[in-house]
């Protein structure tokens, strides 16, 4: 007889969805990982490094820390590998990646550092596209820097709720079970980030409406 | 004190600004929904954020990816480092969610909990003992580490008479009176006056039993009655108290242990969890 009950996403192992591929692929490097071999476990990491610094470099302003946190990201996830039981490795990781970026600012705020170091840097340049004229280029670096830099500016609970949900792609519910608050909370951080972010680039607003 | 209501404009500009958010985000419905769009057909400023937040959304959502520096394999340096010390396998055992410490808790506190109502239970001891002497077990006075009678072990032809007629034998401490023993000398003695404050009948063949002290007190009952001068009154009120309580060392040993099997359950139901909720957070 089955169980009226509803199953959460974690009591779904791996195995329940064998149409992903991807998940299907995760599960067996996890289990040879698992059973001792670290070059199963090193190919995850090659699949989801990109994703985890991306993510993580958008939370923690300094890449410097950032690439620190997404180290201890990894290596919290081989410590804590038996606790993974599914459904997405992806997921499990991008949890552990986010706690291990908000343990980091927790301990900036305790511990400030210097914010934004390439911002003091003048020939830095977030990258752009290939197909644009050099003024397009220009202007849109310059549009990506000022953001980057008030992004760098807010609250960083905001910042993460943003970054999530704008950049990542994460919607509500699933913001709301990483970072541990509520839905309401989620909708209340992005809201106050988006006009923090608007007070704080008042000035440099035709940037981004040219 | 009730809320106050904030009228003032920078209130409501907070206000207005939070409902302005919200219409962009997508998040309101209804009454909510209808207002905003009023205050964005009506307001110029408010038309002017809910653009600014429109670009600005937009303008965070392409921005691009952070170009990786560093390679994040693992190298068997890291492994070697990344493996848990005993102490670390220890908490990772106790916080597991699926291992064997909360059967093994209730367990340990199942078994302190009786030994606690074991040793607790009147006469439970005493009935145990009177068994074990009738039976022919060895009974020992631990009074007697001193005394000439340290290695005398009552036979079971011998648990009565020629054990309270070995009074001044028995008597405990340095302070023993060195008058030659019958009972150490293994010898019956027959002659013991019966006046002397010698245990006879069933008294005689209980006390020995009940406990080590109670043979002593008895010991000491007939010292007194017989009048020996080296006894002092609180010299035989000390060897008179054990006898009057319940407790022996078997019963304070079993008391002990049980409260450590208690200790050690709790604390292992404790320690689980602890751990499993900040393994949880």
């Amino acid at each position: 007889m089955d169980d009226p009950r509803p199953r959460s996403p974690e009591d779904v192992t791996p195995a329940a969805s064998p149409d992903d591929a991807t998940a299907r692929r995760d599960h067996l490097l996890v289990e040879r990982a698992l059973d001792g071999e670290l070059g199963a476990f090193n190919q995850l990491v090659e699949a989801y490094q990109d994703l985890c610094h991306s993510l993580v470099a958008r939370m923690v302003p300094d890449p410097d820390q950032a690439s620190d946190a997404v180290q201890e990201a990894f290596f919290s996830a081989y410590r804590n590998l038996r606790s993974y039981h599914g459904p997405s490795f992806r997921g499990w990781l991008t949890r552990i990646a986010i706690n291990a970026a908000m343990d980091l600012q927790r301990a900036r705020k305790r511990r400030p550092v210097s914010p934004y170091p390439e911002l003091d840097d003048e020939s830095w340049q977030p990258p752009a596209g290939s197909d644009s004229d050099p003024e397009t280029i220009a202007t849109t670096g310059e549009r990506q820097r000022v953001l980057v830099a008030a992004m760098g500016a807010i609250a960083a609970d905001q910042r993460t709720a943003i970054v999530l949900y704008d950049v990542e792609g994460y919607d509500y519910s699933e913001i709301a079970a990483m970072t541990g608050v509520s839905l309401g909370t989620v909708k209340s951080r992005i809201h106050r980030g988006r006009l923090a972010l608007r007070a704080l680039l008042a000035d440099r607003m035709e940037l981004f409406r040219s | 004190m009730g809320h106050v209501p904030d009228h003032t404009p920078a209130a409501a500009a907070v206000e207005h600004a939070a409902l302005i958010a919200a219409l962009d985000a997508g998040d309101l419905a209804g009454i909510e929904r209808d207002r905003a769009a009023t205050l964005v057909g009506t307001c110029a400023g408010c038309a002017s954020l809910l653009a600014d937040l429109s670009v600005l959304r937009a303008a965070t959502a392409a921005l691009p990816a952070v170009p990786r520096t560093r390679d994040y394999r693992l190298t068997d340096a890291d492994v070697a480092r990344l493996r848990p010390p005993a102490w670390g396998r220890l908490v990772g055992w106790l916080g597991a969610p699926r291992s064997k410490v909360r059967p093994l808790a209730g367990g340990l506190a199942a078994l302190g909990i009786a030994g606690l109502l074991l040793s607790t239970t009147p006469g439970f001891f005493g009935q145990a003992a009177m068994t074990l002497s009738t039976t022919g077990a060895p009974v020992v006075a631990p009074g007697d580490a001193g005394g000439a009678g340290a290695a005398r072990e009552v036979s079971p032809q011998l648990s009565t008479a020629p054990t309270t007629q070995a009074v001044p034998g028995a008597t405990p401490g340095p302070k023993a009176v060195p008058v030659p023993s019958p009972a150490a000398a293994g010898v019956p003695a027959p002659t013991a006056p019966p006046s002397a404050g010698v245990l006879t009948g069933p008294a005689a063949a209980a006390t020995p039993g009940s406990s080590g002290f109670s043979s002593d007190a008895g010991a000491m009952d007939s010292a007194s009655k017989a009048g020996l001068p080296d006894a002092s009154q609180g010299e035989r009120n000390a060897a008179l108290t054990p006898a009057s309580e319940p407790a022996t060392p078997d019963r304070t040993l079993l008391l002990v242990l049980s409260l450590a099997l208690l200790a050690a359950g709790i604390g292992l139901f404790v320690a689980n969890r602890v751990l499993r909720h900040r393994a949880q957070a």
